[in-house]
C-alpha cells in the first residue's frame, strides 16, 4: 500500500531514489512497530505474565465483569443516540441554508476541543446535588451524578461529534438529487430514506459509528469525574483498570486492559472484513465523481 | 397513451425575485418540446414544476385536463432525467433501472423482464451489473433515461439532457433520442440552452427569458418570424447595426444603405446573421477584410467599413476558392436580416435593396485604403 502511494508520488526514481524509498518505508514501518504494535504486545504480555490461570481469574472477577457490562451498556445507549443525531444533523445541514447554520456546524465539534474533564465538571455543576437541576431531580429520586445516568450523559457529550462530523461533509458533497430522483420514481419518504439516503451514506456512517463506539468504550476523563468510581457499580472498564492499577494489581489491570484492546482489534477486523466483502462497490463508488 | 400538458398562469417568486411570470403553455400529446433560454430564464424551474419537484405560487398544470398540482411528484407519472443524471451511486445499473418498479412492489419476475427490455432499449445489455461510476457520461445518461422510462411515465422530462457530454457523444445521443421518441411517442419536454439542440430535436421550441415565454413555435416559425430581437439573437449569432429608416430604406448610422424594410421612418437596429452576408473580392469594394479565422467547415470573416465592424461566415472551401484574406477590399451583399425600429416592438424583415446601394457604393472609393 505504502509502496503504491510512493510509486505514484515519485513515478520514475533514479537508482538513488530507490534507496531513499526503502529508507522512507523502513522509517514508517519502524514507527508503526514502535508505537502501535509493541504497546499492544506489551498489554497482552503483561496480562499473561502470571499465566493463563491468573488471566482467567482476573477476568472472572465480578467487579471486572460488572465494569465490562456497564461499559457496553453505556455504549449501547450513547452510540445509537449520537448516530440518530448525526444522521438528522447531516440531513438538515446538507439540505437547508439558514441563519446560524455555520454556528451549528462549529458547535457540533465543540466536544472535541473541550477537555473531557471540563465536560465532566460541567455536568457536576448542572446535575450535582447542590445545583438547581440536580437538586430537583434528586428530590424526585433521580440521581445523576455519581451514578449511571451521569456517566451516560458524559459519554453522550464526549462522543457527540463523531458520527455527525463524518456525515455532514459527505451529505453536503452528495447533494439531494438522488433523493429527488427517488421521489419522482414514486418512492415514499421512508423508502427514499431507507433505500437511497441511508445507503449512500452507509460507509461514512460505519466509520462514524466505529469511531463513536471506540470513544464511548474507552472514555476515561469525563466519566471519571461523574462516576464516583464504586467498583462493581459505577466503574466502567477504563475506570476499573485505573482502580486495579492503583491497588498494585498490575497483572489484573492489564488483563482488563486486554479486553479493551481486544474490542479495538475486533472492531478493526470487522471493518476490514466489511471493506473486503464490498470491495467492488467501494472501488466503484470511491471513484464516484458523478459531478 | 400520450398525455397533453396544459399550463396556465404559472408564477413563482423566490426571495422577492421573479422566477416565473405567468407562464401559459400547451404541449400537445406525444410531442417533443424544447424549453430554450439562457441560464436564469426559468426554464428548469418550469420543468421541475411540471414534475412536482417545485411548487408554483400561482397557476395551474393539467395533464389531460386533470390537475397535476394536486398530486405529489411520485404520483404524477413523470419520468425525470436530471442534468447530472442523479443515478443511485450505491446501486448497480440494473437496480437503478428497477428502482421505480421495486418501490411499487412489482413482482420480481416482472421487474427482471422489464429491466432486461430497457437495457436492450438503451443498448446497455451487458452493463446491468456495473455501478454508475464505472460508466461513461453517455452511458450514464442512457441509464438515467431507462430508469425514468421504467415506470412507464405519461410525461418524460429532461433537464439539459446533453449538457455534460462531449460533442460527438452529444450528437449521437440526440439522434438516438429523436428516434426513440418517434417510436414511443411519449409527451416529452426538455430544457436546453443550446439552440442547435433545440432545433434539431424538438417539434416545438419555447424560447424563455426572464421567467416569461418570449415565443413558441416550430423551429421554422421561430427562425422565419422571430417575435423580437431577443429571440432573434438567441437563435443564432447576429451582427447588430445601429441604423435609421427613411421611407422604407434602411441606412446604417455608419453612412451606407443596408436594404429595405416595411417600416416607414425612424431610428432602429438592424440584425444581420453572419451567413446572410455574401462576400466577394472587388478591387473597388467599399469593405475591407480585417481577419479570416478558419474553424473547420466554416470560416469567420471580419469586415469593416466606415467605422462599422461586421462578422460574416462562409464555407471554408468558398473562402479558399475566392482567395479571401485579411486587408483585401471586398464587396458585401446583404441577403437578409431583421430591422427593429425604436418605435415599434415587432421586427420587420430586412429585404435586399441593391437598387439604392449601387450609387452610394460608387460614391466612396476613398474608404478602401488601410
Amino acid at each position: 500500500m505504502a509502496n503504491n502511494v510512493l510509486a505514484a508520488a515519485f513515478p520514475a526514481l533514479p537508482a538513488g531514489g530507490v534507496r531513499a524509498r526503502r529508507v522512507l518505508i523502513g522509517i514508517a514501518i519502524a514507527f508503526i512497530a514502535l508505537f502501535l504494535v509493541l504497546p499492544l504486545g506489551v498489554i497482552f504480555a503483561q496480562a499473561f505474565s502470571l499465566g493463563a490461570g491468573a488471566y482467567a481469574a482476573a477476568l472472572a472477577d465480578p467487579d471486572v465483569r460488572a465494569a465490562l457490562l456497564l461499559t457496553l451498556g453505556i455504549a449501547v445507549i450513547a452510540v445509537p443516540l449520537n448516530t440518530a443525531f448525526g444522521l438528522a444533523a447531516s440531513w438538515c445541514l446538507a439540505r437547508f441554508r439558514f441563519r446560524g447554520r455555520g454556528a451549528i456546524v462549529a458547535l457540533t465539534e465543540l466536544p472535541l476541543s473541550v477537555s473531557p474533564v471540563v465536560a465532566g465538571l460541567l455536568l457536576v455543576s448542572l446535575f450535582g446535588r447542590s445545583a438547581v437541576l440536580g437538586g430537583f431531580l434528586e428530590s424526585h429520586g433521580i440521581r445523576v451524578i455519581f451514578a449511571v445516568p451521569g456517566m451516560i450523559l458524559a459519554t453522550l457529550f464526549v462522543t457527540f461529534p463523531f458520527v455527525a462530523r463524518e456525515l455532514i461533509p459527505l451529505a453536503e458533497a452528495q447533494g439531494s438529487e438522488e433523493e429527488q430522483a427517488a421521489i419522482t420514481l414514486g418512492a415514499s419518504g421512508w423508502q427514499t430514506f431507507l433505500r437511497v439516503s441511508l445507503p449512500k451514506l452507509r460507509w461514512g456512517l460505519l466509520y462514524g459509528v466505529l469511531l463513536c463506539n471506540a470513544r464511548a468504550v474507552g472514555e476515561f476523563g469525563a466519566v471519571s469525574v461523574v462516576s464516583g468510581s464504586v467498583p462493581g457499580q459505577t466503574n466502567t472498564l477504563p475506570l476499573e483498570i485505573q482502580t486495579l492499577y492503583d491497588g498494585y494489581r498490575v497483572q489484573a489491570a492489564f488483563a482488563a486492559a486486554s479486553l479493551l484492546a481486544g474490542l479495538a482489534v475486533v472492531t478493526l477486523v470487522l471493518k476490514a472484513g466489511l471493506e473486503w466483502r464490498h470491495r467492488d462497490e467501494l472501488r466503484a463508488t470511491r471513484r464516484a465523481r458523478i459531478p | 397513451m400520450s398525455t397533453r400538458i396544459e399550463i396556465a398562469g404559472l408564477s413563482k417568486a423566490l426571495a422577492g425575485q421573479v422566477v416565473l411570470d405567468g407562464i401559459d403553455l400547451a404541449v400537445p400529446a406525444g410531442e417533443l418540446t424544447a424549453l430554450l433560454g439562457p441560464s436564469g430564464s426559468g426554464k428548469t424551474t418550469l420543468l421541475r414544476m411540471i414534475a412536482g419537484l417545485d411548487r408554483p405560487d400561482r397557476g395551474a398544470v393539467l395533464f389531460d385536463g386533470e390537475d397535476a398540482l394536486a398530486r405529489p411528484a411520485g404520483e404524477r407519472g413523470v419520468g425525470f432525467v436530471f442534468q447530472h443524471y442523479a443515478l443511485f451511486r450505491h446501486m448497480t445499473v440494473a437496480r437503478n433501472i428497477s428502482f421505480g418498479l421495486a418501490v411499487r412492489k412489482v413482482p420480481r419476475a416482472r421487474i427482471e423482464e422489464k429491466v432486461a427490455a430497457l437495457l436492450r432499449l438503451v443498448q446497455l445489455e451487458f452493463l446491468g451489473g456495473r455501478y454508475p461510476a464505472q460508466l461513461s457520461g453517455g452511458q450514464r445518461q442512457r441509464v438515467a433515461l431507462a430508469r425514468a422510462l421504467a415506470i412507464e411515465p405519461r410525461v418524460l422530462l429532461l433537464d439539459e439532457p446533453f449538457g455534460a457530454l462531449d460533442a460527438v457523444v452529444r450528437r449521437d445521443l440526440r439522434r438516438w433520442l429523436r428516434r426513440l421518441h418517434r417510436e414511443m411517442h411519449i409527451t416529452t419536454v426538455f430544457v436546453t440552452h443550446d439552440q442547435e439542440e433545440a432545433f434539431e430535436l424538438a417539434d416545438r421550441v419555447v424560447v424563455m427569458n426572464g421567467g416569461r415565454i418570449r415565443q413558441s413555435g416550430t423551429p421554422m416559425q421561430l427562425y422565419r418570424e422571430p417575435a423580437d430581437s431577443f429571440v432573434y439573437r438567441f437563435l443564432g449569432e447576429a451582427n447588430e447595426v445601429p441604423c435609421r429608416i427613411e421611407n422604407g430604406f434602411v441606412i446604417a448610422d455608419a453612412g451606407f444603405p443596408l436594404g429595405r424594410a416595411s417600416v416607414r421612418t425612424g431610428n432602429g437596429t438592424a440584425y444581420l446573421r453572419p451567413h446572410q452576408l455574401m462576400v466577394r473580392p472587388e478591387e473597388t469594394g467599399a469593405w475591407r477584410i480585417t481577419e479570416v479565422v478558419a474553424s473547420g467547415h466554416t470560416s469567420r470573416i471580419g469586415l469593416a467599413r466606415g467605422g462599422l465592424s461586421l462578422e460574416a461566415s462562409l464555407a471554408t472551401g468558398q473562402v479558399l476558392a475566392l482567395g479571401l484574406e485579411a486587408e483585401m477590399a471586398v464587396e458585401v451583399e446583404i441577403t437578409g436580416g431583421m430591422v427593429v425600429a425604436d418605435t415599434a416592438a415587432a421586427p420587420a424583415p430586412l429585404l435586399p435593396g441593391s437598387r439604392l446601394a449601387r450609387p452610394h457604393l460608387a460614391d466612396r472609393p476613398a474608404e478602401r485604403e488601410g
